[in-house]
């Protein structure tokens, strides 16, 4: 599997990890906008204290588990992945392997993660965004059912996640074989 | 490396953004929540901290949020009142005859009535508008509420303008959804929640708010 060949390098485990994280604080203190904008300019309470309240909201989320608090957590997770191994595949097409992923008809990564111009890597890169997307604002802003939108965003990050694995499956063997 | 910080702070900054966009915002919000002669108080109404939730029976996040509220007003003792404010959402129909219904039930038998009624409707109900408002007097008589003169009450127009008073009150103080949560400080420091809060996050509040005198 290249993910894990990927994964084993820590500077790109660490990034995966990192984005994961900083995805899942942004979702969940996100969700608590206004009491953090509230604690941070209106309240007039010292700074430490509106920290300690920050510091709170994530505390109990994570303290109190429940469906969305994993739904989160998976979904940040996946993105830190494809964050991760989007970086990969970029830093692979420049430096070299460029005729490797060439050779695989993707006609240009950057503009096929922008969704300009490739078809191939458009449609990856878009449903992975799309899906974090839908599933950060979903789960957190719709009320009812946000749990299937959140498993839909599952799936599509997972697939996202499994389409960069063949990808970079291929340009593996190509620079093998060259 | 440098690229993935440079991710990780572009991260950020959208989050920070997003933040101070939505504070921007909330600077116009409404000061100086006071308690009313009528509203509807489960503990000490001279408490040096009181928790405003603007809510509705039918809404699942008030239903989960119920029991934390309780659980903050016992552990503080009497330091800390909790007021409830009728936010009732014309996504959920029923829920105004909910409001009027606890409104009959704090006029038969007072605040502490009104509590017992909300949370019995919150144990019964299955939320999002899916109660069968017919139980609604049987709960009443449960509570020792007379039927007749609960079903009198609920099927007057008597509390609907006592009702819309706290929805316009709501909406004057940019309630949008529920439940919303504004917590009064001794010193008349304002900290609002507008999604519903955790446990911890809730008790974090409250210790701040005890300690601004």
């Amino acid at each position: 599997m290249a993910l894990l060949t990927i994964f084993r390098k820590a500077r790109y485990g660490i990034l995966a990890i990192g984005v994961a994280a900083l995805v899942f604080a942004s979702i969940i203190l996100g969700a608590q906008a206004r009491f953090l904008a509230g604690i941070f300019f209106d309240s007039g309470i010292p700074l430490v204290s509106a920290f300690y309240l920050t510091w709170s909201v994530l505390y109990g989320v994570v303290s109190e588990f429940s469906l969305t608090t994993a739904l989160v957590a998976t979904i940040s997770l996946l993105f830190g992945m494809n964050v991760a191994a989007i970086t990969y595949y970029v830093r692979l097409y420049r430096a070299k392997a460029v005729s490797a992923v060439a050779a695989l008809g993707t006609g240009g990564v950057l503009s096929g993660i922008l969704a300009v111009g490739c078809l191939s890597c458009g449609s990856l890169a878009l449903a992975f965004l799309a899906s974090f997307f839908s599933a950060s604002s979903l789960l957190i802003f719709v009320p009812y059912q946000s749990a299937v939108f959140g498993l839909i965003s599952i799936l599509l990050l997972a697939l996202s996640l499994y389409l960069l694995d063949r990808k970079l499956r291929f340009a593996f063997e190509y620079s093998r074989s060259k | 490396m440098t690229r993935a910080a440079l991710l990780l702070v572009a991260l950020a900054l959208i989050v920070g953004v997003g933040i101070w966009t939505v504070g921007g915002t909330e600077r116009a919000e409404p000061s100086g929540i006071t308690l009313l002669p009528d509203d509807h108080v489960l503990g000490n109404r001279d408490a040096p901290v009181k928790i405003f939730e603007y809510a509705e029976v039918e809404c699942p996040y008030c239903q989960k949020l119920q029991p934390v509220l309780l659980r903050v007003i016992n552990e503080n003792g009497g330091k800390v009142a909790f007021v409830f404010r009728h936010f009732p959402l014309t996504l959920h129909p029923k829920s105004f005859t909910e409001s009027t219904a606890l409104e009959c039930a704090g006029e038969a038998m007072g605040d502490e009535f009104f509590f017992k009624y909300l949370s019995r409707l919150y144990e019964i109900t299955p939320s999002n508008n899916n109660i069968d408002v017919a139980i609604l007097p049987e709960v009443a008589n449960e509570l020792g509420i007379p039927r007749s003169e609960f079903l009198a009450c609920l099927s007057s127009d008597r509390y609907k303008e006592r009702i819309l008073r706290d929805i316009e009150e709501g909406i004057g103080r940019n309630v949008d959804s529920v439940p919303h949560l504004i917590i009064l400080a001794p010193n008349g420091k304002q900290f609002v929640f507008g999604k519903s809060p955790s446990y911890a996050a809730l008790n974090a509040v409250i210790k701040t708010a005890l300690n601004e005198k």
